[in-house]
């Protein structure tokens, strides 16, 4: 009964919502976010209108250079519609940085270097369109250049800090039960005797006269790598043993204890949550190259936000947020209406307050837009407030209700209201 | 991809020292390692990354076998990817291998290298 309520109160508010929408343009419906305050996670894409779920986030150099090599034809051509953010410091991981949470120069670390090292990310994005949409133009093409990072980063509360200790000393134990149980079973016939065998190929190669010390590298270099070869096929049996090992050491610790299964049960509800002050920057530039000459470009938009804030152990928080844009494609100060003054700078300044408890979560935010260039335009305001109930791990029940720059949904401007249910598909994550 | 190894590094003829890192993945994992060289305790319960960490010098590690126990547990609330990558330095060639495995959320994997070194 209490989720037919909510299907109910979803669809009414969902047609409710795409009734009034339909009166208003569709960027309109885009406005109505209740973290408007956030700076954006990729200011390159943001400026040039990108869905997140559409900007590739490569984990490693190789994925960076498939994710680059797909977008342009194999480097034949400029990729239409490219956003991408790189995190330079976790591709190059092994140079030093660390994004694990337990790492003496991880996550938990509250040294600047290493914090700014995991915030830095570089923004890029591409636009070529095919047609007119927005303000973008089918005989221009458009590229944007941003960054972000953190100028300070609380660190992790009490609470996380006790499960992440609790966490630790459950790996610890998992750590001793497989050491001695690998030691155990690879002392098997099979086990040791593929070992003996790899050792008689290279002291085969060791006593091959005539060749020098390089020349015997080299050879048995090659014969690790051949993956048919004798000595590669071992090691690979090998692995394929320490596998089956490692299911058998599991198969006997779940008969006797919980370890595991606590341990999961624990990491499953990490949050990382973080208590004291932030600082976070980011800026982004967009140029247009008319007629899709790199010669002929102007400024198409750019932007740099601030926001500031406190996060108390509780889970509240407090965010401020100062942001300049230059030119945007939109004014919302102006009635929706497209930007038809020329070269116009806005000043943003506003408050946000974040309260969350069990299931429970809610907020307010307060924008203020001020205009720099323009005397004909007024500054305007907009307010939201949201409540949030998590039905489940990936179902939600959303409320807001406030009044945006310029007063859309609603005419006379002063009421904005959706009821929404989020369900995720896939594990309860 | 597995999340076993089992590889042999080879040495330079030089006192040159070999130095081993782990790196672990992605981004927001918990990761604790034990490193043995032949009996010896390396590293015990050594938390997140590890950097160059000396495990001997080309003229004194014939025929020993470095092994590595690393688990990671899955603390991200983004994503359940986790990886290691094993980088070797110092010998011949410079050499890195990567294991990983999409868990289970909160699930941990258990994730073996065994290096033998060789020198000719």
């Amino acid at each position: 009964m209490k989720y037919l309520i909510l299907i109910a109160l979803a669809i009414f508010g969902t047609t409710a919502f795409a009734q009034q929408a339909s009166k208003n343009d569709d960027k309109e419906i885009k406005q109505v976010k209740i973290d408007l305050l956030k700076a954006p996670s990729s200011p390159a894409s943001a400026l040039l209108g990108f869905a997140v779920s559409d900007i590739e986030k490569p984990t490693d150099l190789s994925d960076f250079m498939l994710s680059l090599q797909s977008a342009t034809s194999s480097y034949t051509k400029l990729p239409s519609s490219y956003a991408i953010d790189i995190a330079p410091f976790y591709l190059f991981r092994n140079k030093g940085a660390d994004f694990s949470t337990t790492g003496k120069n991880g996550l938990q670390s509250t040294k600047f270097k290493d914090y700014f090292r995991q915030s830095f990310v570089v923004s890029l994005a591409l636009r070529n369109p095919d047609s007119a949409f927005n303000n973008f133009k089918p005989t221009s093409t458009y590229g944007a250049l941003g960054l972000k990072f953190s100028i300070i980063r609380p660190q992790y509360n009490t609470e996380t800090k006790q499960k992440l200790n609790s966490i630790y000393e459950k790996q610890r134990a998992l750590l001793m039960i497989y050491k001695i149980g690998l030691e155990e079973k690879r002392k098997s016939a099979r086990y040791e005797y593929l070992g003996i065998r790899n050792i008689y190929l290279l002291d085969s190669i060791s006593r091959l006269p005539y060749l020098t010390v390089a020349e015997k590298q080299a050879h048995a270099f090659t014969m690790m790598e051949d993956t048919t070869s004798e000595y590669a096929k071992n090691d690979k049996e090998k692995s394929v043993l320490n596998t089956g090992f490692k299911k058998e050491i599991q198969a006997e610790l779940a008969k006797q204890s919980k370890l595991e299964a606590d341990l999961q049960e624990e990491a499953k509800t990490f949050t990382g949550h973080r208590e004291g002050l932030s600082v976070d920057i980011a800026g982004g530039l967009s140029t247009e190259f008319r007629e899709k000459r790199f010669d002929n470009s102007k400024i198409f938009n750019s932007g740099v936000w601030t926001t500031f804030g406190y996060n108390w152990a509780n889970g509240s928080s407090i965010l401020g947020l100062a942001r300049y844009l230059y030119n945007p494609d939109e004014i919302f100060a102006l009635d929706n209406l497209q930007n038809n003054i020329g070269n116009i700078s806005t000043f943003d300044t506003g408050l946000r307050f974040v309260f969350t408890k069990n299931k429970f979560g809610g907020g307010a935010e307060a924008l203020y837009r001020s205009i720099l260039s323009s005397a004909s335009v007024k500054p305007s305001w907009r307010v939201v407030a949201n409540a949030d109930y998590a039905l489940s791990d990936n179902q939600k029940i959303i409320f807001s209700f406030g009044r945006n720059f310029d007063g859309t949904v609603t005419k006379n401007g002063n009421l904005v209201a959706a009821l929404t249910v989020l369900f995720g598909i896939g594990t309860n994550r | 991809m597995s999340t076993d190894i089992v590889k042999t590094y080879i040495l330079n003829r030089s006192s040159e020292e070999i130095k081993l890192s782990l790196i672990i993945g992605g981004i927001e994992q918990t990761g604790t390692s034990l490193v043995t060289l032949n009996e010896e305790m390396v590293l015990k319960d050594y938390p997140g990354d590890l950097h160059q960490k000396v495990i001997g010098q080309n003229d004194n590690l014939h025929l020993k076998k470095l092994n590595i126990i690393t688990v990671i547990t899955d603390t991200s609330p983004n994503h359940n990817h986790t990886d290691l990558y094993v980088l070797l330095e110092g010998g011949f060639v410079t050499k890195g291998y990567k294991m990983e495995e999409e868990v289970q959320p909160g699930a941990s994997t258990v994730y073996t290298a065994e290096i033998t070194f060789y020198q000719f």
